[in-house]
C-alpha cells in the first residue's frame, strides 16, 4: 500500500493533526483516541492503514508488563515520509494544518 | 388487590434488573478481555498477538467498565477492517471498473434531471447528449485515476472540482450563445477524432 491508497477522512485528518503538533512524540492508542475523539473501531483501522503506507511507525513502551501489572502500550509516531505526505495533503486540500481538524 | 400485585412485581423486577445491572457493571473489564480476545481472532496470526496485547493496554487506561465494553466492542467489530488495512488494497477488475463508471455516469444523470427537463421543454436535444457523453466521459476519468492511477482524494477532489468548473462554463456558454457552444463541441469532438481515430480517447 501507498500513501496514495490513503482515504483522507475527517478523523483520519483530525488524527494527523494531533501527531503534527508534537512531532518526534509517541502516542498510545487510548491517547489518540481521547484527543481526536475517535472510537476504537474507527482509530484502529485507520492507524494500521497509516502504518501500512509508511506514514507512521510504531514501537513497545519500554516496560516490564510483570513489574507494572499492565500490558505495554504501543506508540505511534509520525514517520519523515508521514510529515512530508501529511503537509501535501493538507497544502493539496488547501488548508492549515490544523484548520479542518477540528471542525466536526 | 390487583395494584398490590402490580407493585409487587415492579419492585421485584427493579431488583432483578439492578442486580443484573451491578453483576454486568462488575464483569465488565472480564467481558472486554473476552470480547477482545475474540476479535484478535479475526486477525491474521501474526497481528494476534500485538493487537492483543495493544487492545489491552488501551482498555486499561480506560475508566470504568462500560469504556471498556465500548472500546472491546469497538475493536471486536472493526477487527476485519484492521485486518483488511493488514493485508493491503485489492485489486479491481476491469467489470467492477466498469461498472463503477457506470453507476457514477448514471448518478450524474439523476443529478441532471432538472437541466434535461428544461432542454427537453426547449427542444435542446443536443444539450442533453452532450451532457450524457460529459458524464460518461468524467465517470471513466474519476474512475481510471481513483482504482488504475490511485489518485489521492485530494487530488480526486481537485479533478472533479475543474470538471465542474468547465462544465459550468460550457453550460453558461450553451445557454447563453448556443451556436458558439456548438462550435466548441464541434471543435472538440473533432480534436478527439484526430487523436484517436477509433473516437474512443
Amino acid at each position: 500500500m501507498n500513501g496514495a491508497d490513503l482515504r483522507l477522512t475527517q478523523p483520519t485528518l483530525k488524527v494527523l493533526r494531533i501527531f503534527l503538533a508534537e512531532l518526534g512524540r509517541g502516542r498510545s492508542g487510548a491517547e489518540i483516541s481521547k484527543l481526536a475523539k475517535v472510537g476504537s473501531g474507527t482509530l484502529y483501522p485507520m492507524l494500521a492503514r497509516l502504518e501500512k503506507a509508511g506514514w507512521l511507525s510504531s514501537e513497545w513502551e519500554d516496560i516490564e508488563p510483570s513489574e507494572v501489572g499492565r500490558p505495554r502500550r504501543r506508540f505511534y509516531k509520525l514517520t519523515g515520509n508521514g510529515q512530508k505526505n501529511v503537509h501535501a495533503a493538507f497544502r493539496e486540500l488547501q488548508l492549515a494544518p490544523g484548520e479542518l481538524a477540528w471542525t466536526s | 388487590m390487583d395494584f398490590i400485585i402490580t407493585v409487587v412485581i415492579t419492585v421485584v423486577l427493579g431488583i432483578v434488573c439492578s442486580l443484573a445491572a451491578a453483576e454486568f457493571y462488575a464483569n465488565g473489564p472480564r467481558i472486554a478481555k473476552w470480547l477482545i480476545s475474540r476479535a484478535v481472532l479475526r486477525l491474521p496470526d501474526n497481528a494476534r498477538d500485538r493487537y492483543q496485547e495493544e487492545w489491552e493496554a488501551h482498555s486499561a487506561e480506560l475508566p470504568g467498565s462500560m469504556a471498556k465494553l465500548q472500546h472491546a466492542l469497538g475493536c471486536r467489530f472493526r477487527a476485519s477492517a484492521v485486518a483488511r488495512a493488514l493485508a493491503g488494497p485489492k485489486a479491481l477488475g476491469e467489470d467492477e471498473l466498469r461498472i463503477l463508471e457506470t453507476i457514477l455516469a448514471y448518478y450524474m444523470r439523476i443529478r441532471s434531471v432538472p437541466l434535461v427537463l428544461s432542454s427537453l421543454l426547449k427542444g435542446d436535444f443536443f444539450t442533453i447528449k452532450f451532457c450524457w457523453a460529459f458524464f460518461d466521459r468524467f465517470a471513466h476519468l474519476c474512475i481510471e485515476s481513483k482504482f488504475k492511477h490511485n489518485a489521492s482524494d485530494a487530488q480526486l477532489k481537485a479533478m472533479v472540482h475543474r470538471y465542474v468548473q468547465r462544465m459550468e462554463t460550457l453550460t453558461k456558454l450553451a445557454r447563453e450563445n448556443p451556436p458558439a457552444f456548438e462550435a466548441w463541441v464541434r471543435k472538440a469532438i473533432a480534436d478527439t477524432l484526430q487523436k484517436d481515430p477509433k473516437g474512443g480517447g
